[in-house]
């Protein structure tokens, strides 16, 4: 018998402030978002997220999970820049979502590599694709070296990418994503393609780089348990369209042992919460 | 259209420059074991008679013929060594053209979705006439000679290169785009450094397409069209009944096909798709 | 060479019409102007109407010393499907049967390696030789231009075949001869279909080539014999015949063909990126 009862309303414990001088200092706003997809081939509606606000503090680690469909993807792509919303706004450091950008580095679940550079010559693209770029690092090759040793591929600077394993790929995406200095680090499911061994490391790894950098990432995912390994605050999202069920916080030292009494308790919370979501996308 | 083309080239460089793993002094002859024996039936029948020289000449008459042609020049077939190099300069040339409008164009047709859907239906017209129909054509606007042979290799080339840069431009996996403007690249930067080299197997399959295809015009175009250069040495050789220079001028053709292909495209494949790990094995 | 718009996908709706209808009206407009103007004399740069007219005239037989358009597109016809006939019967088995038993008859495939680098074109004198001007010759370049892309198509569809099912294959025991028929030739349809449609397009293009130069009938004669009356547009509605057919045949002969074997199998046309 559980002690604890799942709300029937939709926030959980740890609610958004509501309070506008408390979240002057949040990193991430998003407000009201709802995004709509329209099919051109049919004109059928599908409604991905619904009126979705949320609050991320710079330096925090912040899970999305929920089951397929959610609209988790959706909101980071909307955080990111790739979609607009189609209602309510983003802010990112107090201005407003546009477009892609270097402030907010992207790691994808397919490393997306640029096959025909060298790990050298991905992690310093970013530094050198724009002019604004340029300007901040006049000398690229010192971070990009310093990027490069962050995520422990030192000696691996001139191979190519379709040489290297699927976990050391997503070390060089990461480090591409990290090289000009983002506000921020989006991630979706990016150890998704992993073997479970090699996920594991890179959960390490990642929690590594983070605590070395303390950048604010939003990270992705459907697994529970790497939720709880890595985050902070864990946002729940029902099943289609997309609202936030839960928000959990976790304050449990890292590194976690996921075999930490208050962390299972959290585990199989969290796996209740989801199961009622699976069953409405099977539905 | 990659799908037809390149499938042809895996075949061809493949079977052309065979297992290079299995070079060995039996592994050769056991490859090649027919080939030898088919020459040495050749010269032997030839020599006995058995193969009247209209038909097919021994293969050391052939050669004979080739080296006396390359040594002095026939009053009426020329010189070898000259109708190489004009055959060569105009297929250079006219590829080379080919390759200046033809892959400009495509990169423009394959970036903006407007001008493509302009464009496309001209050269799904275009392209299904083959570059030597364009012939009598060419003729009348240009008259005989190099003018007329060079632009038909330019017309026989630009279709296989535009839709291999067409293509090659619209199937990058779309997370390239992506992960490249998260990094905030120009369009500039994207355009050269991400979605020309992602594209750039398909391109260079296009090239080579286009490349075969101005190899087969040139021999056609320099047969009717001209009086210089290895075309016009086979028809004249046609004309005098001289097979042995027929054939000597088939395996010169071929061969520097075939070289071309392998010092060029082999070379430009393994620098690029190659080193990067981006070609697909079969 | 696949041509629909699959391969080059655009937006749906009716705007779709509306561009290429409005960059062809603007070509055509283009070129009406041109000739108006005198850009270059009437004999060597027609109106479009006066092509289409000719195309006309010329189907009808109303050519001064020729017979109607379509008795000659009819013979070209017939040419290419003969050599292209005689060429997938002997290519498509000799290629199945080289790449199903590779080991076997590695030496047979040696003198195709030698021969195949010639361009068909080069051939033509050589045939000239050995048949002399008129139908044997147009025929055997014809062939000769079908067989290479029948034969390597198929016999790189065999060689990759998914070594999954040729190991099911061996572990159920199959013999050479249901392994040939039942896994290996249905296995690698979609490259033969590849190959045929490129050998039948490559048989188009020596067909038209071998006719200028050496027949006294079809489509190839009809422009070569335009262009030695100076008549332009007679040559450019010979040339436009030819592409339409080129166009026509292998979008649906060979689209249908392919809907009706691999496409109803659910397999995917032999991609290769």
């Amino acid at each position: 018998m559980m002690p604890w009862k799942v709300s029937p309303s939709p926030v959980g414990e740890y609610d958004v402030p509501k309070d506008d001088e408390q979240v002057t200092e949040a990193r991430v706003k998003v407000d009201g978002v709802t995004k709509v997809f329209t099919s051109t081939t049919n004109g059928r509606r599908v409604e991905a997220l619904q009126e979705v606000s949320l609050h991320v503090e710079t330096g925090e680690f912040v899970c999305l999970l929920g089951p397929s469909g959610c609209g988790k993807s959706t909101l980071l792509n909307i955080l990111a820049g790739f979609e607009r919303p189609t209602k309510g706004e983003v802010l990112v450091s107090g201005h407003r979502v546009s477009g892609p950008g270097p402030d907010r580095g992207y790691v994808f679940q397919e490393p997306a590599l640029f096959d025909w550079m060298s790990v050298w010559g991905n992690v310093k693209f970013g530094l050198v694709c724009n002019p604004d770029t340029r300007k901040r690092f006049p000398d690229p090759d010192k971070q990009v070296q310093q990027c490069i040793e962050l995520v422990g591929l030192k000696g691996f600077e001139h191979t190519f990418p379709n040489f290297l394993s699927g976990g050391m790929k997503q070390r060089v995406a990461i480090a591409r994503a990290l090289a000009p200095d983002p506000d921020m680090l989006l991630m979706d499911e990016p150890f998704g393609a992993l073997d479970a061994q090699t996920r594991y490391l890179m959960q390490g790894a990642l929690l590594e780089i983070w605590e070395r950098t303390r950048k604010t990432i939003v990270f992705v995912t459907h697994s529970i348990e790497e939720a709880v390994f890595l985050a902070d605050r864990v946002v729940v999202m029902t099943a289609r369209p997309g609202k936030i069920k839960w928000i959990d916080r976790i304050q449990v030292c890292r590194p976690r042992d996921l075999s930490d009494m208050s962390l299972m308790e959290t585990r199989a919370r969290l796996f209740e919460l989801i199961g009622t979501e699976m069953k409405e996308t099977e539905a | 259209m990659s799908s037809d083309g390149s499938l042809l080239i895996a075949a061809e460089s493949d079977l052309l420059t065979g297992n290079r793993h299995t070079t060995t002094g039996k592994h050769l002859f056991r490859r090649y074991w027919l080939v030898i024996a088919i020459l040495i039936v050749w010269e032997l029948a030839a020599r006995y008679g058995y193969l009247p020289r209209a038909v097919l000449p021994a293969p050391s008459t052939v050669a004979q013929s080739a080296a006396s042609l390359t040594a002095h020049r026939d009053p009426a077939l020329g010189s070898l060594p000259d109708h190489l190099l004009r055959s060569l300069g105009r297929q250079l040339l006219g590829f080379g053209l080919a390759v200046a409008v033809a892959f400009p164009l495509g990169v423009w047709m394959g970036m903006s979705q407007k001008v493509r859907e302009c464009l496309l239906p001209l050269v799904q017209i275009f392209y299904p006439v083959p570059g030597l129909a364009w012939t009598p054509l060419a003729i009348l606007w240009l008259g005989l000679g190099g003018k007329t042979v060079i632009f038909l290799i330019f017309i026989g080339a630009i279709w296989p290169i535009l839709y291999g840069t067409i293509g090659g431009l619209q199937n990058i996996r779309p997370h390239y785009g992506r992960a490249a403007a998260s990094l905030g690249a120009t369009h500039f930067y994207q355009l050269t450094r991400v979605s020309i080299p992602a594209s750039l197997s398909m391109i260079l399959t296009g090239l080579r397409l286009g490349y075969g295809a101005s190899w087969r015009t040139i021999v056609g175009a320099e047969m009717i069209a001209s009086t210089s250069g290895l075309g016009y040495m086979l028809s004249v050789a046609a004309d005098t009944r001289r097979g042995d220079v027929i054939v000597a001028g088939m395996i010169i053709i071929g061969a520097l096909g075939f070289l071309i292909e392998y010092f060029a495209f082999d070379r430009l494949d393994r620098a690029t798709v190659g080193r990067w790990g981006m070609r697909e094995t079969h | 060479m696949k041509q629909s718009n699959e391969e080059f996908p655009s937006r749906g709706g009716p705007g779709r019409w509306l561009r290429p209808a409005l960059t062809l009206v603007a070509a055509l407009s283009l070129w009406e102007i041109a000739a108006v103007l005198k850009l270059a004399p009437p004999f060597l740069l027609p109106t479009p109407l006066t092509v289409l007219e000719t195309w006309i005239s010329l189907a009808k037989g109303e050519a001064i010393g020729m017979a109607p358009l379509l008795s000659d597109i009819w013979i070209s016809l017939q040419r290419q499907l003969i050599g292209f006939g005689l060429a997938i019967l002997i290519a498509v088995p000799a290629g199945f049967f080289m790449g199903a038993f590779p080991k076997a008859t590695e030496s047979l495939l040696s003198p195709f390696r030698f021969l195949y680098p010639v361009p068909t074109i080069a051939w033509v004198p050589l045939t000239l030789l050995w048949f002399g001007p008129g139908w044997r010759s147009i025929l055997f370049i014809t062939f000769l231009s079908a067989f290479w892309p029948a034969f390597f198509n198929t016999y790189e569809g065999v060689r990759n075949l998914s070594r999954l099912h040729v190991r099911v294959a061996r572990i159920f025991g199959a013999t050479p001869l249901v392994y040939f028929f039942k896994v290996a030739i249905p296995g690698s349809l979609p490259f033969t279909l590849t190959g045929l449609r490129l050998s039948y397009g490559a048989s188009w293009r020596m067909l038209v080539a071998a006719e200028i130069l050496l027949a006294t009938s079809g489509l190839g004669y009809v422009i070569d014999q335009s262009r030695s009356m100076l008549r332009t547009d007679q040559v450019m509605a010979g040339i436009a015949t030819i592409g339409c057919i080129g166009y026509l045949t292998e979008r649906f002969v060979f689209d249908a063909l392919e809907s009706v074997t691999i496409a109803r199998w659910g397999i995917r046309r032999a991609e290769r990126r």
